[in-house]
């Protein structure tokens, strides 16, 4: 191939002579003071609220408070640039962001630019950075699935698609591990997934991307990555604007999945920001309309109506709390806002029991009715035995004498904790899960030595895939018929109980 | 030119506001005599005075000198020359220790004035001098455009090149060569670049 520079020089050319020269009318301020990723400035008379501003070197701003004298504006960029006396132009548009097909698969910066090194973004579409979400006529209720392919969440805290459902934890309890497990499930399930990285370490996100490409999730995944080193203006904007992003797949029809990891630290951004441009700190410093910052993202995670498509956006905003305090101000908001939420903690998971999720207070507010209803048959009253389990574990330490009853009881849970154990990227099929949670809660795994019990659920599955591929696809077949797996004599439970127990017969 | 007078407008927002309340005071003192402009006038050559002789300015400015010896200073200094109005105008500021504001009420006040009028004042940026003649012709296109008087400063940039900018208000209507001559390198160098990946897309699928 050649390029031949003539062709090049023609291009020019021919731009050259079909130039028009027209005035340009702006509208300009001049920069009072600069620092800390905020401006304000002099001017811009007739500014909105949210306008785009143009600072010299072509840095982006946005007009954030808008007062008697002067102009607030956060600048998304290197401020370092930007001078006192520099001339600001006010650009008209609100920010937008590129979308369509051209964004997945990259790794992005809040605003759209590139960071992977795969060339420019080739987007003919741009959206708004911030919209006001679907109103009520322009949504239903959830009731699809979404499968996070992880055992403990699919059966105990169902998501729909549509939902919000926030995982919750303190550092170092895997909250973002189960969020890139439900991107790995996504997998040939046609939902877009959006992993949102604010204010965390630029290793940790290297690690995730390459995480998702090596098991072939970067095909339709998008990452936007606002590092901890990024100023606080463009970790405020990136979970708007991988919404944004989100939204175009949605109102075309299609499902997307979006992890926002993390939000207390995009309230920490947001801190920053308000202090900085002296508006009023309230609880914990943080300004009044914190809250607001948080619903209205969320509130973007809609199923929409059939008359718009049916597509959705299902979110898992991740929250990191210190030392377990949930009652701290931001995660009370974002638990107050979603559907639901995923309790991670950090004895459990040491003890290791991963995805270390607490059942007791773990839930999910909407995802009952998007459950596939084999899955709700077998798993409908696990969240409520796991939780009475771990009270009756912890009497059973006071080493009284138990009776018959108790005892067996405690043996179940202790195979259940094993069996809801899951490797990491290691996402299983709703009816493999089917299959393994209804041999743990009917009393078909009683004979198996409790550390035996991972053991049994890998040999099983292979049995399953291998042997009884004719029981697998008419489970498969029946999963959302509301009587499968419900009672012993389904015919479809039948067979699953003879597979079961033929493989039981061969298990030592 | 130097970068700090190409940056007439970095300024104090405290001093403005100042600036704003003495300059409305004046002119309302102004409207009763039915002499604003005359005032507006005298008050910018002091202004300008002051500003010119920085030893004046500190004296004026410093809190150590006594008040009553910047009203003598001011007196003996513009005495004849303003009227009894600015007179004692820069006597009261003097006395409420607010003469290091005395440029920011000037701006204000010439300002006001002209917003009270029904006039726009802004620049008019060449390449070369111009003759009054052109001033007054794109004085008078804007002022037909927005529907106020305008009135144009000149400012003489050689960085321009050519053309001109005229800047009212906020408001920047760019006709210079410079900013016209980016917008072809914006848009050669775009269409450029799309013209050399449509290449490489096609030498990669085919």
């Amino acid at each position: 191939m050649k390029i031949s520079a003539d062709e090049i020089a023609s291009v020019i050319q021919q731009e050259i002579e079909q130039f028009e020269s027209q005035i340009d009318v702006r509208e300009v301020g001049t920069v009072l003071e600069v620092g800390d990723g905020i401006a304000r400035v002099h001017g811009l008379t007739n500014v909105a609220a949210g306008e785009m501003v143009e600072f010299p070197h072509g840095i982006i701003g946005l007009a954030f408070n808008l007062e008697e004298n002067s102009v607030g504006i956060i600048i998304l960029g290197d401020y370092l640039k930007i001078n006192e006396g520099d001339q600001v132009k006010s650009l008209g548009t609100l920010l937008s962001v590129p979308v369509g097909d051209a964004v997945v698969g990259r790794v992005l910066d809040p605003l759209g630019n590139p960071l992977d090194g795969k060339g420019p973004v080739n987007s003919s579409e741009t959206r708004p950075v911030e919209i006001i979400a679907a109103g009520v006529a322009e949504r239903q209720p959830v009731a699809e699935p979404m499968q996070t392919g992880l055992k403990a969440v699919d059966a105990m805290t169902p998501v729909g698609r549509g939902q919000r459902e926030l995982i919750i934890g303190d550092r170092k309890t895997g909250k973002t591990a189960v969020g890139i497990d439900a991107i790995v499930n996504q997998k040939d399930s046609g939902v877009k997934c959006f992993y949102i990285a604010v204010g965390q370490k630029d290793s940790s996100v290297a690690g995730v991307i390459k995480e998702l490409t090596e098991r072939g999730a970067m095909d339709y995944t998008t990452v936007i990555v606002s590092g901890a080193s990024a100023p606080a203006p463009l970790q405020y904007i990136a979970p708007y604007a991988g919404t944004a992003m989100a939204e175009h797949f949605m109102y075309n029809g299609q499902h997307c999945l979006i992890v926002y990891d993390d939000l207390s630290k995009q309230a920490v951004a947001y801190r920053e920001l308000s202090l900085l441009m002296r508006r009023p700190p309230g609880r914990e410093a943080y300004p009044g309309d914190v809250f607001y910052c948080h619903s209205r993202l969320l509130e973007r995670s809609v199923k929409l109506s059939e008359a718009l498509g049916g597509g959705s956006i299902t979110s898992f905003p991740i929250i990191e709390t210190q030392e377990g305090e949930v009652s701290a101000y931001i995660p009370t908001n974002v638990i107050s806002i979603t559907d639901g939420q995923i309790y991670l903690q950090p004895d459990l998971f040491f003890s290791g029991v991963r995805p270390a999720m607490n059942a007791g207070i773990s839930v999910s507010r909407v995802g009952g009715a998007a459950q596939v209803k084999a899955m709700k048959n077998v798993a409908g009253g696990l969240r409520l035995d796991l939780a009475s389990f771990r009270e009756l574990e912890a009497f059973a330490q006071l080493g009284t004498d138990l009776d018959a009853a108790t005892q067996s009881k405690l043996d179940r849970g202790y195979r259940m904790v094993e069996l809801l154990k899951q490797p990491q990227y290691q996402p299983l099929n709703v009816v493999d899960q089917i299959m393994v949670i209804y041999a743990g809660t009917n009393g078909l795994l009683d004979q198996v030595p409790v550390n035996e019990v991972q053991r049994w659920e890998k040999e099983f599955l292979e049995f399953i895939h291998t042997k009884k591929k004719d029981v697998w696809d008419a489970l498969d077949a029946d999963k959302d018929n509301g009587a499968t797996m419900k009672k012993a004599d389904d015919p479809t439970t039948q067979k699953v109980i003879a597979a079961i127990d033929e493989f039981n017969k061969s298990f030592n | 030119m130097t970068d700090s007078s190409k940056q007439p407008t970095v300024f104090d927002t405290d001093q403005q506001q100042l600036g704003d309340v003495y300059a409305k005071a004046l002119l309302g003192a102004g409207v009763k005599s039915g002499s604003v402009d005359q005032l507006v006038e005298e008050l910018q050559s002091v202004a300008k005075v002051v500003s010119e002789l920085p030893k004046m300015a500190a004296a004026l400015e410093s809190p150590r000198v006594a008040t009553d010896a910047k009203i003598n200073l001011l007196e003996k200094a513009f005495g004849n020359k303003v009227s009894k109005t600015v007179m004692n105008f820069l006597k009261v500021t003097a006395t409420k220790g607010r003469l290091d504001c005395l440029g920011a009420m000037s701006a204000a006040a010439a300002r006001l004035n002209d917003e009270m009028a029904g006039r726009i004042s802004g620049t008019l940026t060449t390449a070369d001098p111009v003759t009054d003649e052109v001033v007054e012709r794109v004085a008078q296109r804007i002022s037909k455009q927005i529907g106020k008087a305008v009135r144009l400063e000149r400012v003489v940039d050689s960085e321009i090149i050519g053309g001109m900018v005229v800047r009212v208000g906020d408001t920047v209507y760019d006709g210079s060569v410079v900013s016209q001559l980016n917008q072809v390198k914006a848009r050669a160098t775009k269409r450029a670049g799309e013209i050399i990946r449509e290449k490489l897309e096609q030498f990669a699928s085919g």
